[in-house]
């Protein structure tokens, strides 16, 4: 299966994973796994995808940071 | 070595109290923060080592 | 200036709505709340000024310098190590009593009642013991407990012997890996460690715990006497040793307690004869002290006592034996008897009625310091506040006479005064409430508190009598103890008393989302727009269904599969607290354990199972909206539905106005209420209610949101009521979706008045006009909208009543507006600690305006 660079995909290692990203927000119940929250309608909503694997998932999205409480859910 | 007995902030409990152990006190200590002050609590042993919160018994 | 309301011609009047306070004219909209705090003295306007609040919103702490602390990890750990080989049981005990007995003791500056749960008053204790994830979690915040070396390596210590580990290996993991999720189901209580519990109070302050100890003594020398009767019965005589040690861990932790009270008296002591200086607070140090040589070793002798007796049991119950969420008790009917000995006979520790309002004013700032150690997602879920803390009042007596009385009227002052989002109240609303307490109770939702809420009081007293019929013991609420009832947290009555009251979670809590439940129904359950995986049973595509009554079935399996899973859940983590996590101290000020011999966590008298669906009107909705145009109408076909759905409506605009224009909810239209009532009575109510658990009884659904509506709603894909992917699902139970009310506030009560079956309660959120409230005619219109609801047999409402001017303002400014409070779900938040997304959904709720339709069928009479 092809990797778009723009989606979520496994990239075991990868220097720029998911984890550190700011808009990753850690799953509510495993601290191994996530939540993208880089989706963001007009309205301001935040349509989240999980993330399976937060040290090896990453995307070309990525940047590195910490959102305020106020810009999450 | 200093030790607790020598500080000012122990305080010997009492042989009345239920917790009464020979050589044991409280040690009670007064913070001061952004919200305000508070005072802490904490079981020791009169023998035991002081702490950096140590003041010498005048 | 204060915008005023528009004018009604009602009952061939004009009708204008002046305010009732005329110096309020001249407050701007968008600054009320600002002049609304008004504490009873100097001492409370001091602590709320310096108030430790917790409050946490996105999982993140809202005020800097909270964190965990490690002294709970470190001394349970060390009397587990050094106890081995004991029975669990007095273990347990052990524990808990090398905690009390090590722990830091903590005296603030000003507060009257004393007593913390943590080393630091900045901090809350984890419990390794529960989730081995959720301390983990810990480990990686910011809000991680230093050493951070060493609280990892206690972690991994309890990780094979936690609760979680006990548990999850008889699930699949592909079911708990969609349980963990929290999309179309909360995680299982096992994985993050939340409870929540209603202690028995009563028996401390009557009792007090030397009477406890006593009477397990007794009971130990009874049962030794039974063992060595003559001939010997193996079969019966055996019993005795679990009782035996039960009774002796109660002693265990009894004793502990008493003395650790004691130590806060001490601590009392040296601070007014070694550190204050102000004469009027060492004499106020010393009266502390004695108070709490006093209690609650003995039985209390005034209010003071009573009140600090219940913040001890208070703070052991929900923070030190165990974490436990929620502040369940009848406080105005348990703080009664004390009251009347203070206030009217001044017998013991005389006082004044302002001075109880004081004392209520203290207890809330000292409830809103309490930290807790709950997991990410909890943390996520009330976001505005430290945790859910509710308390009940009002209704009727054991004779069915009025329980108002000057306690709940204090109560209600000292919240109104005070104004901090915590802790919420219930107040259960009876006809025969007198209308003094009735004007205390508007005034608290009428300043925009959002509580009390409002729960029917002969719903919950009929529902305790109801639940009882399934008692294991045969001894479950008697028709008179049926009447002493509170919510155990938001929204779910329980028993509260000397005994038969929930000790954990696994009886009733936990949340399944039966919008997301949609969603992947229509995708043969598949979860294309979160996690990309199955997450249901496959019970076909939308497509395929040739009927709306094949996408009716389909529906039902997936949510059946959801719900036993849930209360398998539940009861497997009760199995193992039964035999792992007890509670001896629990234990030990329960009449039932005490007279069985049980223990807290195993024994069951009064069955109350329930379980809180929530974003179920996106489901209803999404029916009506599928069942109208695609197969009434024909206005579209399936797949038309799911190429949009999966274009989240991009290129499908007309579509989406057509399915957001569908008969809604909320609107009493016959088409829409007709679909959804038969959803709430077969499915949401009917599929939960065929489930028996632990307790014997069946479990019921009990509607109502707290944040996970937004949670939810961000983890879930368009729908087909109109929905956008991410945007937040209906805020509450049986609540209309924000702003497709448009019908006016009666219209709402008769839609929700037709869901009558298989409801064990239901969340009703209603926003009602500013102006309209605060002008002369507002405890009026109030008070007829009350009666009407009642008399339409509603089990739930509750309110926010703030202006949109001063929502937008606060979000502009929200240095400014640290005091505006607003209702989110089953509890009330501070509105600048919430996120955007969340603030955009209170202001999003249609602000009811009462026109003359709707007074006239109130029977408003103004």
């Amino acid at each position: 299966m092809s990797v778009v660079a723009s989606q979520l995909h496994l990239a075991i290692g990868t220097p720029t994973p998911c984890k550190v990203c700011k808009w990753q927000i850690a799953d509510p119940t495993n601290p191994d796994q996530g939540q993208c929250t880089v989706n963001r309608t007009t309205m301001g909503s935040v349509w989240k995808r999980w993330i399976r694997d937060a040290q090896n998932m990453t995307c070309s999205k990525h940047e590195e940071g910490k959102l305020s409480f106020r810009d999450h859910v | 070595m200093a030790t607790c007995a020598e500080c000012a902030l122990y305080f010997q409990v009492p042989e009345s109290e239920d917790d009464f152990e020979k050589g044991k006190g409280d040690c009670v200590t007064e913070h001061k923060d952004q919200k305000g002050k508070y005072w802490l609590s904490k079981p020791v042993f009169e023998t035991s080592e002081t702490c950096k919160a140590f003041r010498k018994r005048s | 200036m204060t915008t005023l309301a528009q004018p009604v011609n009602y009952r061939g009047k004009i009708i204008n709505f002046p305010p009732a306070k005329p110096e309020e004219a001249e407050i701007p909209d968008d600054e009320l709340s600002e002049h609304l705090f008004a504490p009873s003295t100097d001492r409370t306007r001091r602590l709320k000024g310096r108030c430790r609040w917790k409050h946490a919103s996105a999982g993140e702490f809202v005020e800097k310098g909270v964190r965990a602390g490690i002294e709970r990890m470190q001394l349970i750990t060390e009397s587990h190590k050094s106890s081995r080989g004991k029975a669990v049981v007095i273990r347990r005990a052990m524990m808990l009593a090398n905690v009390l007995n090590k722990c830091t003791v903590v005296l603030q500056q000003d507060e009257f009642i004393i007593g913390y749960h943590a080393e630091d008053p900045n901090m809350f204790p984890l419990y390794p013991e529960l989730s081995y994830m959720n301390v983990k979690d810990y480990l990686q915040s910011d809000y991680s407990p230093l050493p951070a070396a060493e609280a990892e390596e206690i972690n991994n210590y309890w990780a094979p012997s936690s609760l979680q580990t006990k548990c999850e290996k008889y699930f699949d993991p592909i079911d708990l890996m969609r349980m963990y999720q929290v999309s179309t189901m909360e995680a299982p209580s096992f994985a993050h460690g939340y409870n929540s519990i209603v202690p028995p109070y009563e028996t401390v302050l009557e009792d007090g715990l030397l009477k406890r100890i006593e009477m397990a003594e007794e009971h130990i020398r009874e049962a030794k006497a039974e063992m060595a009767r003559q001939p010997w019965d193996g079969t019966k005589g055996l019993d005795w040793i679990a009782k035996i040690d039960n009774w002796e861990s109660m002693i265990i932790a009894d004793k502990a307690v008493i003395s650790w009270a004691r130590r806060h008296a001490r601590l009392c002591e040296i601070v007014a004869e070694n550190f204050e200086t102000d004469p009027a607070r060492k004499e106020e140090l010393l009266e502390m002290a004695e108070i709490s040589r006093r209690v609650p070793a003995e039985p209390c002798k005034g209010l003071k006592d009573a009140f600090q007796a219940k913040w001890y049991t208070f703070i052991l119950c929900h923070g030190i034996e165990r974490y436990a969420s929620g502040y369940a008790h009848k406080e105005d009917k348990l703080l009664w008897p004390y009251y009347q000995t203070s206030v009217i006979n001044k017998s013991f520790q005389p006082m004044t009625y302002e001075q109880v309002v004081e004392l209520v004013e203290m207890e809330r700032l000292k409830i809103s310091e309490h930290g807790a150690g709950k997991s990410r997602g909890y943390r996520e879920i009330f976001p505005g506040s430290n945790d859910l803390f509710i308390f009940t009042i009002g209704g009727t007596n054991r004779d069915g006479s009025d329980g108002c009385n000057d306690m709940t009227d204090a109560i209600l002052e000292g919240a109104r005064n005070i104004r901090t989002t915590e802790p919420s109240m219930v107040f259960r609303y009876s006809k025969k409430n007198r209308a003094k307490t009735l004007y205390h109770v508007f005034e608290c939702i009428r300043d925009g508190l959002g509580y009390p809420s409002i729960k029917n009081d002969e719903i919950g007293t009929e529902q305790m009598k109801y639940y009882s019929k399934f008692s294991l013991n045969n001894n479950g609420a008697t028709d008179e103890e049926a009447y002493d009832w509170a919510n155990v947290l938001c929204m779910s009555p329980g028993l509260v008393g000397r005994r038969k009251t929930q000790k954990t979670r696994s009886e009733g809590g936990g949340s399944i989302f039966p919008g997301k439940i949609f969603e992947i129904t229509l995708n043969n359950g598949y979860d294309w727009s979160y996690a990309d995986m199955q997450l249901g049973p496959e019970t076909g595509h939308a497509e395929d269904f040739k009927t709306f009554e094949e996408l009716w079935e389909a529906y039902k399996k997936q949510y059946a599969y959801c719900i036993s899973l849930l209360i398998r859940a539940k009861d497997v983590s009760r199995y193992m607290e039964a035999r792992f996590l007890q509670l001896p101290f629990v234990s030990s000020i329960d009449d039932g354990c005490m007279e069985l011999g049980e223990e807290a966590c195993s024994l069951s008298e009064q069955p109350n199972g329930w379980h809180n669906p929530i974003t179920t009107i996106v489901g209803g909705n999404s029916l009506v909206a599928v069942k109208k145009l695609i197969y009434d109408d024909k206005k579209y076909t399936m797949k038309q539905l799911m190429d949009a759905l999966k274009a989240n409506w991009e290129g499908y605009e007309q579509m989406q106005k057509d399915f957001k224009n569908a008969p809604k909810w909320g609107n009493d239209d016959e088409y829409a209420d007709s679909i959804i009532k038969r959803y709430y009575e077969e499915i949401i109510g009917g599929e939960m209610r065929k489930i028996t658990n632990y307790s014997g009884g069946p479990v019921m659904p009990v509607g109502q949101a707290v944040a996970l509506y937004m949670e939810v709603g961000s983890r879930t894909g368009p729908t087909p009521d109109g929905r956008y992917g991410g945007e937040a699902a209906d805020d509450g139970g049986i609540s209309p979706y924000f702003g497709t009310d448009k019908k006016g506030p009666t219209a709402v009560l008769k839609s929700v008045a037709k869901v009558q079956e298989n409801q064990k309660a239901n969340l009703l959120n209603q926003r009602l006009s500013v102006p309209m409230m605060r002008s002369k005619h507002g405890f009026d219109i109030w008070h007829a909208y009350m009666d009407t609801w009642h008399d339409l047999n509603i089990d739930h409402v509750q309110f926010n009543v703030v202006s949109t001017a001063e929502m937008k303002a606060a979000q502009r400014e929200p240095e400014k507006h640290q005091d505006l409070i607003v209702r989110v779900a089953g509890f009330s938040a501070r509105f600048v600690d919430l996120p955007t997304y969340g603030q955009n959904t209170i202001i999003a709720r249609n602000e009811q305006q009462f026109g003359a339709e709707d007074l006239e069928y109130i029977n408003a009479q103004l």
